[in-house]
């Protein structure tokens, strides 16, 4: 069996090294924590049976998110869900005394949930992943001018929404 | 866009102790991706058209002026496209808001394995098969060969480019989105 041979800590570290990661990529496409679980377990059952090579750490870190974001697609495109349900899970990733993370990340939410899905995964990358736009170009497989086109787009939608929520 | 609160917040959501056990774990069966995915053909309204192409790729070498004779039929739009090779195929499908996916369907006519990889999106086996390649990776394919390129969210005027390699030759077919006329073209380039 492939996962014998992979060897159990190895396959830890690996999990170790880009899990969160993963996590909170999947869950800020999915919004529910099951659905992001499923997705990063999937993403780990296909890194066990096709065991891909990697040129380097920055490749490694790339097929973990491009894998993720596309997992994230299928789940999303099997669930039919047009636009993002109101849901409530991120509140139970924080502790019951936590009531200030819980009101950042609804608010958090709250601004990626007005964005189309291709931008979202954009401006998660860049954004809050600190992820540079070359690095989220590779990632995603994209040009830098079709990551920063989407990075405008996120913005001036954003800043749209705020004006009118001060208005 | 975001303030520190929110990036903390965000930055400190970890992923549960049971979903580590669950990969780690002898649990972690491996599941293919697409084990049952039917072959599916999107409508307009989900914005996607197939277009079946059939490209012979005469053994492992091209003789000059060789040509790959795409035909096929633009579903949803019910147009004919007869092509010469160079000419763009064009099938319309209007690029209306949210209309960010296009698939092509490819039939690989080869004598013997080539390479195949995409410049942009994704490509499975046939209809309803496996994901083989996506952006950055190489698949090797043998045989006669149906082959699903799906690529999402195309900036308009950049091409897209799926690359068929076969020993030293290379089979390109490029996919572009022609925002004046509002058509899709997709053609072989020499």
């Amino acid at each position: 069996m492939a996962f014998a041979e992979f060897g159990r800590e190895a396959l830890a570290a690996v999990y170790d090294r880009y899990a969160d990661t993963l996590y909170r990529v999947a869950f800020a496409q999915l919004r529910t924590r099951e659905d992001a679980e499923d997705a990063v377990h999937d993403v780990f059952s296909v890194y066990i049976a096709k065991r891909p090579e990697f040129s380097d750490a920055e490749h490694e870190k790339a097929w973990f998110i491009r894998a993720t974001v596309n997992r994230c697609g299928d789940i999303r495109r099997k669930r039919r869900v047009g636009v993002l349900e109101p849901l409530d899970d991120h509140a139970e990733l924080c502790a019951e005394d936590e009531t200030e993370k819980t009101l950042a990340l609804e608010a958090l939410f709250q601004k990626l949930d007005m964005l189309p899905e291709k931008i979202r995964c954009v401006i998660v990358l860049h954004y809050l992943e600190e992820m540079s736009v070359e690095e989220t170009a590779k990632v995603l497989g994209l040009s830098r001018s079709a990551v920063k086109m989407r990075l405008l787009r996120g913005r001036a939608l954003l800043g749209r929404i705020e004006e009118e929520n001060n208005v | 866009m975001f303030d520190d609160k929110m990036t903390e917040a965000y930055r400190s959501i970890k992923a549960p102790e049971s979903l580590r056990e669950r990969v780690v774990s002898s649990d972690c069966e491996v599941r293919p991706f697409r084990a049952k995915r039917a072959r599916y053909m999107k409508p307009l309204a989900a914005a996607a058209a197939c277009v079946m192409l059939s490209a012979a790729a005469l053994g492992y070498s091209f003789a000059p002026g060789a040509r790959a004779e795409i035909c096929g039929t633009a579903v949803d739009s019910g147009k004919s496209l007869a092509v010469t090779d160079g000419s763009a195929v064009p099938f319309s499908l209007a690029r209306e808001g949210g209309a960010e996916t296009v698939e092509v369907q490819i039939e690989l006519k080869l004598s013997g394995s080539a390479k195949v990889s995409v410049s942009e999106g994704r490509v499975f086996a046939g209809g309803a098969g496996e994901e083989l390649a996506d952006c950055g990776n190489e698949t090797r394919i043998r045989g006669n060969t149906s082959l699903c390129w799906r690529a999402e969210a195309v900036p308009e005027g950049e091409p897209v480019f799926l690359t068929v390699k076969i020993r030293a030759k290379k089979l390109v077919f490029r996919l572009e989105f022609n925002a004046e006329v509002g058509e899709w073209t997709i053609c072989r380039e020499e």
